[in-house]
């Protein structure tokens, strides 16, 4: 592949595409980029950057319990919510955790709330738990 | 139509075949004139009176051989790439291009590992000037195993399967292959022998091995491929593969023979089939085919030829010369004419053991040549010259035709060879022109090799869709090849270790596949961007003639690849700005620190006992208030008690 970096900024200034063409490079460009964010983000976690990336099961799920407020548990525990958040059909989540996740690509959302799901799944007792103090929540709140 | 039987078909076309190419395989048969010289296998024949002088001779000139390899390597310098060019509009047909890409790329270069394909072609062009290839494949067939519907499992099972098994080239040699007519052939003919291990393994349309009987008739009636009835014991058979389309449409088909002799009238059927996407043969010409030829021989001439010729008659001289010399100097005797002498004079001589022939004036002096082994030697005057005559015309015969060798060789320029002297004495335009006049045979012989590929994928894609005609997507084959990430390809390469899968609907959109292969060494093409370069930096040409002058196949693509370079460059600081923001984000997200708070206060802030990896929750927000939870032990959870 040839290095384009080390092409002269003058001769990338004399090529001349039609409007249309310009717009689907654009269009590419900006798929590029997009895709190495996710790389990015996608490394930050796996290599553990973040305190859930290779922490053991059950610290993960403490950590989940600690950063989730308890009304965006129905949110976190549906795998449409981002479909809606972005349909206008749902809140924003309250947690600064999952917030900031929801501001981020979706995958990145996705990966948080599947791997919270699976942990509950794994741990009934937690589940139990959750479930309860959603339940305490609703009580409170009608 | 009166159906004519295929045997009756073959042997009209057999004979036809063999006559229209007889001096083809006089010259490049496995005996063929060209292959003894390049073996130097030649066999010189000489006249009646030095034909027991010449005995035991062997002097063949290897330089044919030496350039048939220097050239092979020059055709193969580089490697063809492929490229796959959409001709609908969308993303989609743009993303299935570039599957199809890295596809084709990835088949090419299975078929073409370590040259398998690439360096065979170009030692044909080079030595006969044509390269024949049969076309191989193998339909791949669904598991019945894998229950309707489960997509999952069809792809696995298809992915297992190697696709060299599917689709495959294998060579045939020069002299064993016939077609016409030449420009767009309707029928071939391939003669192979086989050994005797080989062909006791084939076997008939009923099933049966192969067998000879004792009238050295072949026979499909053995049980197993161990049965052997003694005859056929060490015996070679031809295996005639006789490939036709048949008139009126464009369908081919494929009869296989076996026979003893290789004559039509003794084969006997092994099998029939047709064969899918047309011709079963791939045909790939060197660049010295002249078209306008209608005998194979003539149309098809190998690189080498002037240097056969030329070889052909060196090592013809040289041998006479040789057995000349031998001659002269082996067996006969040296006269040397003293004229009268007296008897005493004669009386001295012959004292002193010379010999004397001939009286008066006529009287000759013999130096007796003696045999070797013989332990006798030669005695003579102090002789100023041996009087030996030399065939002078001979000697400068060979003088000629070695400077004519070496005129024919290649170019130094090309291979490398050119000395510090021709280097720096001539000018870089002299040189590049020296350089580009050398490659011109080259770059004709690249352009078929090209050309060969290109039809080959056509091939493919015409089989894929000829065994999915009509059938649903869900239901089409797949086509899986594993990505290496390392395809020779125009453009984005595949991700190693991926399995990519084609099928007849992807295959079947409308594209062109083009194959390149460059044919320039690496200082002629250095040279040849730094002058575009100049002229584009004059104003003399635009960017789009720059990118073709320096080579690029495509200067269209390549102004597009620039132009998204260009915007790379215009958003590579925003984008470094939101890919730090989203990090910060994603880590604050995660740990409950401020990271943007931190830097901005370039201290680390206190987090009131929490520690790090605790959340800063909003004013008034309700975090989970679990009820205390009891442990199995009665103890009370600590996880409960971490809870916000």
């Amino acid at each position: 592949m040839p290095d384009l970096a080390r092409v002269p900024q003058s001769i990338l200034d004399s090529v001349v595409v039609t409007p249309e063409e310009n717009e689907e490079d654009i269009r590419d460009v900006a798929r590029e980029y997009s895709e190495r964010l996710e790389t990015t983000l996608r490394e930050v976690i796996d290599e553990g950057a973040v305190i859930f990336g290779k922490s053991k099961p059950a610290n993960r799920l403490r950590a989940f319990l600690d950063l989730t407020l308890i009304q965006d548990v129905p949110l976190v525990l549906n795998p449409d919510y981002m479909k809606a958040l972005k349909a206008g059909l749902a809140p924003l989540p309250a947690s600064p955790m999952w917030q900031g996740l929801a501001a981020l690509p979706d995958f990145a959302w996705h990966h948080f709330a599947r791997d919270f799901r699976d942990l509950l799944r794994l741990h009934p007792a937690e589940a139990v738990m959750v479930t309860e103090a959603l339940r305490l929540a609703t009580m409170e709140g009608t | 139509m009166v159906h004519v039987p295929d045997i009756t078909l073959l042997k009209r076309h057999k004979t036809d075949l063999e006559s229209k190419w007889r001096r083809f395989r006089d010259f490049r048969g496995e005996d063929g004139r060209w292959t003894r010289l390049l073996r130097r296998r030649d066999v010189i024949t000489l006249s009646e009176d030095l034909a027991e002088y010449g005995e035991g001779i062997d002097i063949q000139s290897a330089v044919l051989e030496e350039e048939a390899i220097l050239r092979k390597h020059i055709l193969s310098l580089n490697p063809a790439k492929i490229d796959v060019v959409s001709q609908e509009d969308g993303t989609q047909a743009a993303d299935n291009a570039e599957e199809l890409r890295i596809w084709f790329a990835s088949l090419l270069m299975r078929l073409d590992a370590d040259g398998a394909v690439s360096d065979v072609i170009s030692a044909d062009q080079v030595m006969h000037g044509v390269s024949f290839w049969r076309k191989t494949w193998e339909i791949p067939e669904e598991s019945p195993d894998i229950p309707e519907g489960d997509a999952e499992a069809r792809r696995e099972y298809f992915a297992k399967r190697n696709i060299s098994e599917t689709f495959n080239l294998k060579h045939v040699p020069v002299g064993g292959f016939m077609f016409m007519p030449l420009s767009d052939p309707v029928v071939c003919l391939e003669d192979v022998e086989i050994d005797y291990l080989e062909w006791r393994q084939l076997k008939g349309q009923n099933g049966k091995y192969a067998t000879l009987d004792e009238a050295g008739k072949v026979l499909f009636l053995g049980e197993s491929h161990q049965t052997d009835t003694g005859t056929a014991t060490g015996k070679k058979l031809h295996l005639l593969r006789h490939a036709y389309r048949e008139p009126g449409t464009d369908k081919w088909k494929v009869c296989e023979y076996l026979s003893l002799d290789g004559k039509a009238e003794t084969s006997e059927l092994m099998d029939e089939y047709d064969s899918p996407g047309g011709m079963p043969y791939e045909i790939c010409p060197g660049g010295d085919e002249m078209r306008n030829e209608s005998d194979p021989h003539l149309r098809y001439r190998p690189m080498l030829y002037s240097l056969y010729t030329v070889v052909g008659e060196l090592n013809y001289s040289v041998t006479i010369l040789m057995a000349w010399s031998r001659k002269r100097l082996g067996t006969q005797s040296i006269y040397c004419e003293i004229g009268a002498v007296n008897e005493n004079g004669r009386a001295v001589l012959e004292g002193l053991g010379l010999t004397l022939e001939g009286a008066g004036a006529e009287t000759r002096m013999v130096f007796e040549m003696q045999e070797p082994g013989s332990r006798k030697v030669m005695i003579a005057p102090k002789l100023s010259e041996v009087p030996m005559p030399r065939p002078d015309e001979l000697i400068m015969r060979i003088g000629m035709l070695g400077q004519e060798i070496l005129r024919l060789r290649s170019s130094r320029f090309i291979s490398g060879a050119a000395t510090a002297q021709e280097v720096t004495q001539g000018t870089a335009t002299a040189i590049t022109s020296q350089t580009q006049q050398a490659s011109i045979p080259y770059s004709a012989s690249v352009k078929k090799q090209s050309s060969f590929w290109r039809r080959y994928f056509a091939w493919v894609r015409a089989c894929i869709l000829f065994w999915d005609e009509g059938v649903p997507e869900g239901a089409m084959k797949l086509y899986p090849i594993l990505t290496s990430g390392d395809e020779p390809t125009y453009g984005q390469k595949g991700d190693p270790g991926k399995v990519l899968y084609i099928n007849a609907e992807k295959i079947g959109r409308k594209f062109e596949t083009l194959v390149y292969i460059r044919n320039v060494t690496e200082r002629e093409q250095a040279e040849r961007d730094a002058r575009a370069l100049i002229k584009w930096d004059r104003g003399l040409i635009n960017t789009e003639q720059l990118l073709d002058e320096m080579g690029f196949e495509d200067p269209g693509k390549q102004m597009r690849e620039l132009n998204k370079e260009r915007h790379r460059r215009q958003y590579r600081e925003r984008y470094t700005t939101i890919e730090i923001s989203a990090v910060d984000t994603l880590l604050s997200a995660t740990t409950g620190i401020n990271l943007g708070a931190l830097a901005a206060n370039a201290a680390p802030q206190s987090l009131g006992g929490n520690g790090a990896g605790q959340p800063q929750l909003p004013q008034g927000a309700q975090p989970i208030q679990p009820p205390p939870m009891t442990s199995p032990e009665g103890n009370s959870s600590a996880l409960a008690g971490q809870m916000m």
